[in-house]
């Protein structure tokens, strides 16, 4: 087949709709139910009902409940061609869905419209075991996946989400996962991608855009996938992504290591980084450390270190992780030599366990977070540089101890990413979500945060409204009309998750 | 009349613990290796966040408390009833959770399911026609209440006391009496001196339980609770899951009625037997998998709960410490010479419902025959696999239409049956 063809055959294959079909007494919203029906071939994929709408108005974090209008569970890229054109005819919002458990309200529609629900686009599409990549569809789960890998020997980067998360959804919004220290964010695995733009054309991007069934890798051409990804569903539909799978490991090993503040660990943690030995490389504060995080603030016990940690090294062969374990043991005695507190520790087995065994149920499910707490959690979670680490973690403690009307647990995790020393810092923050002083109380702490760590130069991913807007303040006045022009020129009606990037 | 039932309000203090991570909506565990299957059979349905596991019902228990939406438009009654009474209650969800919300997942839908009712929200029109029929003839079929033990007349003459009684329940005794003929045949051949209630049997009360409704349940538990205690008994032993989920635990734990009787599922009775080697079983060539239902897997699950904050904190969610029958009845059926025992993917907490549970078999009759399709195809891959077999008469009922609406060569028997044809004279 003529591929070029193909794409054109493609743009011409969404499928059809009458604008008005219950004639021209329909007012809008019956109009618009009816019409999605249409589109999706059944009033069972649609609901303008509250009743349904109200469990799409809002998520674990404290964003207050805003309901869309309507709902609608598409099938096909076709499909969403033609609720895309739909909403642009209609002038209403469209929010993509796939699971809603991310952790800034990224799936709240800040102005109603259709939530478009993604979860029945749920095949793997193809395991390529010789190229090393995967094609799946947006509603594929964490552990719809990792039980497919598994089979064959292959493994992704395994947030500490919930299984039932969307796959696709982590790796477009820079998610990270167990792997992170070794490959990378998850969106560096991304190696292709089908999406339908706002204005509701198909287009690929990558190596599938040049020939449908390559989905190797989205260089040499231009990053494309980049107007798609970390753009918080603004910018269209991803309904087909390819990612890299790297077979999993014959061995590993997981160290484990304690410091008294997180000067020592930061330091031991940039140290070992430069191997790049690590799958991952992780340290989490006292209170984080504790199953269920502490709610409200406790003190330390007199004595506890700080900081505790882990590191994954997994190899091919013994020599290799023999390796990999004399490099870690080294660098945490040279550094003790040198007066720093990082010393190794020794922890139960079935807790080392827990370091690999992802996707979890019990990690997932933000039990070893806001069990204590009461439902609700949010955080500021960051792309920051490890040497603004600790002056961003005091300043959070000074805000989650002290200044806090309710003192809360500053529950920090740092995790080094590959490529320069750059990582993960976040600090996880439960609330009960039936007392609404506390909630808001955990709420001014999160944005406080949020400020003290932007203007320290870290960057928060996946950030709520109320970062966007911090962050926008804050950035180059070029880069702000970059955004709006692109927005501009993919979505001239705005339609796409409205006001989620706090410029559009 | 006084009972142990908890408001919706009582239930906000776990429901609005739910995080929302939507860890209900299926099956998972790590392994090695990862396993993952629908759990939901609600959710599996109708695909809308609203449906999907304890995460929906915590969603829609506030939206109902709160006000969230208005309950007094006849059209969202109608979406929220439906949202709330198509749920099978099975539990899926319940076993996945790792919250505090989890120990109180069933009690808690059912709850909002009378609070439905006493706004006039519920119960569904089906519902409305079987509870009905229960307050009026005991039970849900609208048979007469005297033809209850018409299925006996052909086995022997009724006899009311002895040392064991036979609690039927309503579907066996009516609908499913080849599972009725079997247990007692079972009993006799086991040399057990067994009895029935008679007239005196009235429904145990379930259905009407689990579409919500609080007095009238009552009034049959008394009935049954006063009749089996005066007669002396030493057993109980029931065929129907169902009956054995609220004879054994909800009698007391709702309205405190304490039977003398030991209950027994047959399943555990004849365990019994065959620990004490009275159980002398014959070949049955087959091979067979085994369905759990859900009111004597899961629903017997009893939860620790932390609720004075003695050991973690207030209302804490600790752990399972006794499981549901799951081992018992595997044990019965895997004694049987001639067995070929395979099991389905899904199954013991993670068992995927047969599709008739809380109501819907009536109100949602789609529903309930598209979950048992999804169950029976699962047996039908297992290789070989000729018979379902399941320890309850309401599985085996919907289980079987959905066979025939299948074609499937699978064939839907209750487990008392197998062991009767096993068992020798």
């Amino acid at each position: 087949m003529v591929l070029s063809d193909d794409n054109r055959i493609r743009q011409s294959n969404f499928k059809p709709y009458l604008i008005n079909p219950g004639g021209i007494f329909l007012d809008k919203k019956e109009r618009i139910y009816k019409t999605l029906s249409q589109i999706v071939g059944d009033e069972k994929w649609v609901s303008n009902s509250p009743v349904d709408c109200w469990a799409y108005s809002y998520d674990m974090t404290y964003k207050r409940p805003q309901m869309p209008n309507y709902v609608v569970l598409p099938k096909t890229p076709e499909e969403i061609q033609s609720i895309l054109r739909l909403a642009n005819a209609e002038k209403i919002p469209v929010v993509p869905f796939t699971a809603g458990t991310n952790i800034g309200g990224l799936c709240v529609p800040e102005q109603g419209g259709i939530l478009m629900d993604l979860k029945r686009m749920d095949e793997i599409l193809e395991i390529n075991e010789e190229v090393r990549f995967a094609v799946i569809e947006p509603g594929v789960s964490q552990a719809q996946f990792a039980q497919e890998l598994f089979k064959r020997g292959y493994r992704f980067g395994w947030p500490v989400g919930p299984p039932s998360a969307s796959v696709l959804a982590c790796a477009i919004h820079h998610g990270i996962g167990g792997m992170s220290g070794r490959y990378g964010l998850n969106s560096n695995h991304i190696t292709g991608m089908e999406v339908v733009r706002p204005t509701g054309e198909i287009l690929m991007c990558g190596s599938p855009a040049i020939r449908r069934d390559s989905w190797q890798s989205c260089m040499p051409l231009p990053r494309f996938d980049g107007l798609f990804t970390g753009t918080l569903g603004t910018t269209g539909v991803v309904t087909k992504l390819g990612v890299f799978i790297p077979p999993v490991p014959d061995y590993v090993h997981i160290g484990t290591f304690a410091a008294e503040n997180l000067t020592d660990m930061e330091k031991f943690m940039r140290t070992f980084s430069k191997y790049e030995y690590a799958d991952d490389l992780t340290a989490i504060s006292w209170w984080l450390s504790q199953v269920p995080i502490p709610y409200p603030y406790v003190e330390k016990p007199k004595g506890a270190p700080e900081w505790t940690g882990y590191t994954v090294l997994y190899a091919f062969t013994e020599k290799e992780l023999e390796n990999k374990i004399d490099v870690f043991n080294k660098v945490i005695k040279d550094l003790g030599k040198q007066g720093n507190t990082i010393k190794s520790t020794d922890v139960p087995e079935e807790s080392k366990r827990g370091r690999t065994q992802l996707p979890s149920q019990i990690v997932g499910s933000t039990k070893n977070y806001c069990k204590m707490g009461g439902g609700g959690i949010a955080w500021p979670g960051t792309f920051t540089p490890s040497n603004r680490w600790v002056a961003v973690y005091n300043l959070w403690k000074e805000i989650y101890t002290k200044k806090a009307k309710i003192p809360l647990s500053p529950s920090t995790r740092v995790t080094m990413y590959r490529g320069c020393h750059y990582g993960m810092l976040r600090i996880m923050t439960p609330f009960p979500r039936d007392r609404p002083e506390e909630e808001a109380n955990a709420a001014w702490c999160v944005r406080e945060a949020a400020k003290v760590l932007i203007d320290a130069g870290g960057i928060p991913y996946k950030p709520p409204t109320d970062f966007a807007r911090e962050i926008n303040k804050r950035a180059d006045p070029g880069w702000i009309d970059l955004i709006c022009d692109i927005k501009d020129m993919l979505d001239p009606n705005g339609i796409m998750n409205p006001g989620k990037w706090g410029v559009r | 009349m006084a009972d142990n039932f908890k408001d919706l309000k009582w239930y906000s203090q776990f429901f609005r613990k739910c995080s929302k991570c939507g860890t209900c909506k299926s099956a998972y565990s790590y392994g090695p290796p990862p396993t993952n299957a629908t759990i939901c059979p609600q959710g599996e349905y109708f695909k809308l966040d609203s449906y999907y596991g304890s995460r929906a019902k915590s969603f829609l228990g506030q939206a109902i408390l709160e006000n969230r939406v208005d309950l007094t438009d006849p059209a969202i009654q109608e979406d929220m009833q439906k949202a709330v009474f198509s749920c099978t209650v099975c539990g899926g969800c319940q076993t996945q959770c790792q919250l505090d919300y989890k120990p109180w997942i069933i009690d808690y839908i059912e709850e909002m399911r009378h609070n439905l009712v006493n706004r006039g929200i519920g119960p569904t029109k089906a519902e409305k026609i079987y509870q009905e029929k229960v307050i009026k003839d005991h039970n849900p079929y609208g048979e007469t209440h005297s033809s209850r033990f018409n299925w006996l007349k052909d086995v022997r003459n009724l006899k009311t006391d002895g040392n064991t009684v036979y609690f039927a329940g309503c579907t066996a005794s009516y609908r499913r009496t080849e599972i009725a003929k079997s247990t007692a045949s079972v009993l006799t051949k086991l040399g057990e001196d067994w009895a029935v209630m008679g007239e005196n049997e009235y429904c145990c009360g379930s259905p009407l339980l689990r579409a919500g409704l609080r007095e009238e349940p009552q009034k049959l538990a008394e009935h049954n609770v006063d009749y089996l205690n005066d007669h002396g008994f030493k057993t109980i032993v029931t065929a129907c899951a169902g009956c054995y989920k609220v004879l054994a635990k909800e009698y007391e734990k709702w309205w405190g009625l304490k039977l003398k009787a030991k209950v027994l599922h047959t399943s555990q009775y004849l365990e019994e037997k065959m620990k004490k080697g009275e159980l002398k079983l014959s070949s049955v060539p087959a091979t067979v998998t085994y369905h759990d239902p859900c009111h004597m897997g899961r629903h017997m699950n009893h939860y620790e709960v932390d609720m004075e904050g003695k050991k973690q904190w207030k209302g804490s969610y600790i752990q399972i410490d006794k499981p549901g029958l799951y081992e018992t009845p595997r044990n019965v059926l895997k004694a049987i010479p001639g067995i070929q025992f395979k099991e389905m993917y899904r199954n013991r907490d993670n068992s995927f419902c047969c599709g008739a549970g809380g109501g819907i078999k009536a109100s949602y009759p789609d529903v309930a025959l598209e979950t048992a399709k999804t169950r029976i195809k699962e047996a039908e891959g297992l290789d070989g696999v000729q018979k379902m077999v399941t320890p309850c008469p309401f599985c085996v009922t919907n289980l079987g239409d959905a066979t025939k609406a299948l074609g499937s060569k699978v064939e839907v028997v209750d487990l008392i049956q197998l062991v009767d044809q096993a068992l020798k004279k």
